[in-house]
């Protein structure tokens, strides 16, 4: 993967926002139960929503700040991946998020890390933040139900 | 008839809270039998005098159902403790229980005005002395039901609020049939909570008053699977049905190792224990491992019970692991002190993650990794991080997972028209417990999660008062 | 309620039972399981409902006596009482019209198999039944298998009826001889159902087996009876019995099947009775 500038880096994020909608989009319709495919549909919405956000950051050429705290909780880190099958439960579902935003974020501090120039760096830097806060959205709602008595 | 003359009200301040006689906390490591031996009349009544018996009381809003808490403590300061128990009998079919389970410290003695400056009244303690006051009588007045309705409700689930519904609509003349799917009544009550916190033979009372109002209850009955609950609107005859299903579905960590032998969830250890009385092997046919070093994943009062449970079923060492820290432990204040005294180790801020087993498929330890208070988030809340490299290990030969529970989709999974949340919960109205299907209510903690039994109760009185307008409002046919 | 109708001895240590129950057997379909215990200070056990007669009301069980609870289960007489009885429970079998589908039953097995054979042929599908057992003496309903089977194969171990040879043996006969096999459905002990699921693996013919973990409720609320499947973690009382043989850890279910033999033994002991025709 060759990145000539900050916005082929930008479309290639959205892209990666695009499938990743298609992809809970394309579970939902494969879960039995009906609370589960509504779940997973404002799964798909979320990664809209950051598709939203990122085509908004193409437009003004910087990312605005965010006040949220970055720090890594590292739950996607110790849990079993679930196999996808047509019965997951939401739990599963949670698991399955937050690991597969962790291996976003990976991506993103790979690309940053091999990046030619400083600018491009920086952008890489800021979509792996982007994706560290989607992974920790989706930890600490699984911390706090499946772990609330732990 | 109570032989116990009034005594006056404390001046305020003067007197201090009424310590509870304990067992010794060595020696109660090696028996089931309750931790605080209850409050003597004696001491009851001194306690009740330092009720301010404040004309407008704060400690009844603190109560999820209501009780007349003023009302019942200055009756036991009078000495009659009929009419202390008539009165928390009125809003609470369950006080023994109660009195021993609810965290007043998070509820009535929370608000209660003594508590602003000295300590609380001990409203708890004195409500399970009149429970216990009146059984030790024998004799367990059955108020006056009112006259039969001809209306005939389904309450699935024997928990506290299958118990509170069916107790409710009998005294208003209703029909009611509990159905169990187990072989004995309670739900958390019997299998859940142990012999020392809860002993069976109170939970058996409390149910047999309830039976006494006219309620049936039909044991091993698996709504869902033996009837549905369309059946029972359908083709049983029922006019309506409570969903009292509770939280049984144990959650487990998702990490490594958690099918290894020797690894149980809460339920089935403590169900092995209390309901099955394991305690009792070989005399009792359903065991329970022994463990010798036995490893709690959790903080709440599953936990606690659990970890005091292997304690008392012979083990030598005991460890509570808990990610987050003492200030964030949900169990109650009293349970943690408890499990402490009597010698229960507290790793805190320490994070299982992996557990590890020899060939034969049996535990050795786990795997911990160190936490940390992490950064505080937006809403300034600081969640537990771990501390890279920090991996220990804990030997273990059993591990309880007691970190919770969420909705057991047996009989949700055959019941389509059930709206649930993504979690499996039932969804129901906060107020009336009205579910998407007409004619079914649901409550506790099969609609908010694992939560207490007191809430439970409370939300069966509230299901319970909208089922009796609804079904008054039908016409007969 | 819950009355044992009839008891009949199939062989020594197996036993088959009427009960009249009659809500479960009017709700019961193929492959479900009930629970039971004998006595207040009984275990809850699971056992396959191997028939049920909605009109007359009651049920079948055909069981080993393996422990403590199903020696005292055997012990009872017509006219006594099962002191609790719940189901049915776990999910019913799939029975779908495929075409050729072949039954393997292993020893007390074949029980369970029986009302999915016939669930099989009554939905017009062609059924071949293997039983299969150590010795003649240890066969289970031959006759009945005969009923409900197209081509029904008989083998012992010893030889002393039938072909001479374990279940796997015949199945991978009749694969070689070509049929056209839509499915296998095995029941017996975990080793036999593991062996027929590699039989059947290469030639990726759908498999079904159902499990027999150890159980406390029986409604998915403790998590006991566990097992992994396609890497999950799943409750064999309510998301089985039954499973696909293919993606079923065998070696983690008969690990998890030995955490109690201490204790089985201390229990048998007890009850000074010798252990006939264990088959685990």
């Amino acid at each position: 993967m060759q990145f000539a500038t900050a916005e082929e880096a930008l479309n290639f994020a959205i892209k990666r926002e695009i499938e990743a909608a298609r992809f809970y989009t394309q579970l939902a319709a494969r879960m039995r139960k009906r609370e589960m495919q509504e779940a997973l549909l404002e799964m798909a919405e979320e990664e809209k929503s950051h598709r939203d956000r990122l085509i908004a950051v193409r437009e003004q050429g910087s990312f605005t700040s965010s006040d949220q705290t970055m720090q890594d909780l590292k739950v996607a880190d110790f849990v079993v991946m679930p196999e996808i099958t047509d019965d997951l439960d939401y739990a599963q579902a949670l698991i399955l998020a937050m690991k597969r935003e962790a291996s976003a974020r990976e991506l993103y501090l790979e690309l940053a890390r091999v990046a030619p120039d400083e600018a491009l760096r920086q952008v890489f830097n800021r979509l792996a933040e982007e994706e560290g806060l989607h992974k920790r959205r989706f930890e600490a709602e699984y911390e706090d139900r499946v772990l609330e008595g732990n | 008839m109570s032989q116990y003359a009034p005594i006056p009200k404390a001046r305020p301040g003067k007197v201090e809270r009424v310590p509870m006689p304990e067992q010794d906390p060595i020696e109660r490591g090696r028996n089931f039998l309750e931790v605080p031996f209850g409050y003597t009349p004696e001491m009851a009544q001194v306690e009740a005098s330092r009720c301010l018996e404040c004309k407008d009381p704060s400690c009844v809003s603190g109560c999820p159902v209501g009780i007349d808490i003023r009302g019942f403590v200055v009756k036991i300061r009078e000495g009659d403790f009929q009419g202390a128990v008539d009165i928390i009998k009125h809003d609470n079919a369950l006080p023994a229980v109660c009195g021993r389970v609810c965290p007043q410290e998070s509820q009535c003695e929370q608000v209660c005005i003594v508590g602003r400056k000295h300590t609380p009244v001990a409203i708890g303690r004195l409500e399970r002395f009149a429970a216990d006051w009146e059984r030790a009588q024998g004799t367990v007045a059955i108020p006056r039901l009112a006259p039969a309705t001809g209306r005939r409700v389904a309450v699935v689930g024997s928990g506290p609020a299958g118990l509170t519904v069916a107790g409710e609509l009998a005294l208003r003349g209703h029909t009611v049939t509990i159905f169990e799917a187990l072989h004995k009544p309670g739900g958390v009550l019997m299998y859940g909570i142990p012999e020392f916190r809860l002993p069976k033979d109170i939970v058996e009372a409390e149910v047999d008053y309830v039976r006494k109002l006219g309620v049936e209850i039909i044991y091993n009955a698996v709504i869902g699977k033996m009837i549905t609950v369309q059946e029972l609107l359908e083709e049983e005859g029922f006019h309506a049905v409570f969903l009292g299903l509770g939280a049984g579905l144990p959650y487990f960590m998702n990490i490594p190792g958690e099918n290894l032998n020797g690894v149980y969830s809460a339920n089935e250890y403590l169900t092995r224990v209390n309901l099955m009385k394991a305690y009792d092997f070989p005399r009792a046919d359903t065991p329970v491992r022994p463990g010798q070093k036995v490893a709690v994943f959790g903080g709440g009062n599953v936990a606690m019970d659990a970890a005091r449970t292997a304690l008392r079923m012979g083990a030598a060492e005991v460890s509570i692991i808990y990610r987050r820290s003492m200030e964030e432990m949900p169990a109650r204040r009293e349970e943690i002190h408890h499990a402490e005294e009597e010698g229960i180790n507290m790793r805190l801020l320490c994070n299982p993650v992996n557990i590890l087993g020899d060939e034969q498929g049996n535990v050795t330890g786990v795997t911990c990794l160190r936490m940390e208070l992490g950064e505080p988030d937006a809403s300034g809340r600081r969640r537990p991080v771990p501390v890279d490299g920090s991996e220990f290990v804990v030997e273990a030969d059993t591990v309880v997972v007691a970190i919770g529970n969420g909705a057991n989709p047996l009989l949700t999974e055959a019941t389509p028209e059930l709206k649930l949340n993504k979690w499996g919960n039932i969804v129901a109205d906060d107020a009336t417990g009205r579910t998407s299907m007409p004619g079914v209510y649901a409550g506790g903690d099969i609609v908010i999660g694992a939560a207490t039994v007191i809430l439970a109760m409370g939300a069966g009185k509230q299901a319970a008062l909208a089922m009796h307008e609804e079904l008054m409002a039908k016409e007969m046919n | 309620m819950n009355t044992i109708i009839r008891k009949t001895i199939l062989t020594p240590g197996v036993k088959d039972l009427l009960v009249d129950a009659p809500r479960i057997a009017r709700k019961r379909r193929a492959g479900q399981f009930i629970m039971l215990r004998v006595r207040p200070e009984g275990e809850r056990i699971p056992l396959t409902i191997a028939d049920a007669d909605p009109e007359a009301g009651w049920i079948r069980l055909i069981f080993q006596e393996v422990g403590r609870s199903t020696v005292e289960l055997g012990r009872l007489e017509e006219g006594d009482s099962i002191l609790d009885l719940a189901g049915p429970l776990g999910r019913p079998t799939h029975i779908e019209e495929r075409g050729t589908v072949v039954c393997v039953g292993g020893g007390i097995g074949t029980a369970p198999v029986h009302p999915i054979a016939k669930a099989n042929k009554e939905a017009g599908n062609r059924v071949i039944s293997i039983i299969g057992a150590r010795s003649a003496d240890l066969l289970i309903m031959e006759e009945e298998m005969g009923k409900v089977s197209d081509r029904l194969l008989v083998c012992t171990d010893d030889g002393s009826k039938g072909i001479k040879g374990f279940v796997t043996q015949v199945l991978q006969q009749l694969i070689d001889e070509g049929e056209p096999i839509k499915e296998v459905v095995a029941i017996g002990p975990v080793v036999m159902m593991r062996a027929v699921s590699e039989v059947t693996r290469p030639h990726a013919i759908p498999t079904v087996v159902s499990l027999n973990a150890t159980m406390v409720d029986g409604t998915g609320m403790c998590g006991g009876c566990r097992v992994t499947v396609d890497g999950r973690s799943r409750f064999v009382c309510v998301d089985g019995p039954e499973f696909n043989g293919h993606a079923v850890d065998f070696g983690e279910l008969l690990q998890r099947q030995r955490a109690y033999t201490e204790q089985e033994r201390l229990a048998m002991a007890q009850d000074h009775v010798c252990h006939i025709g264990r088959d685990q």
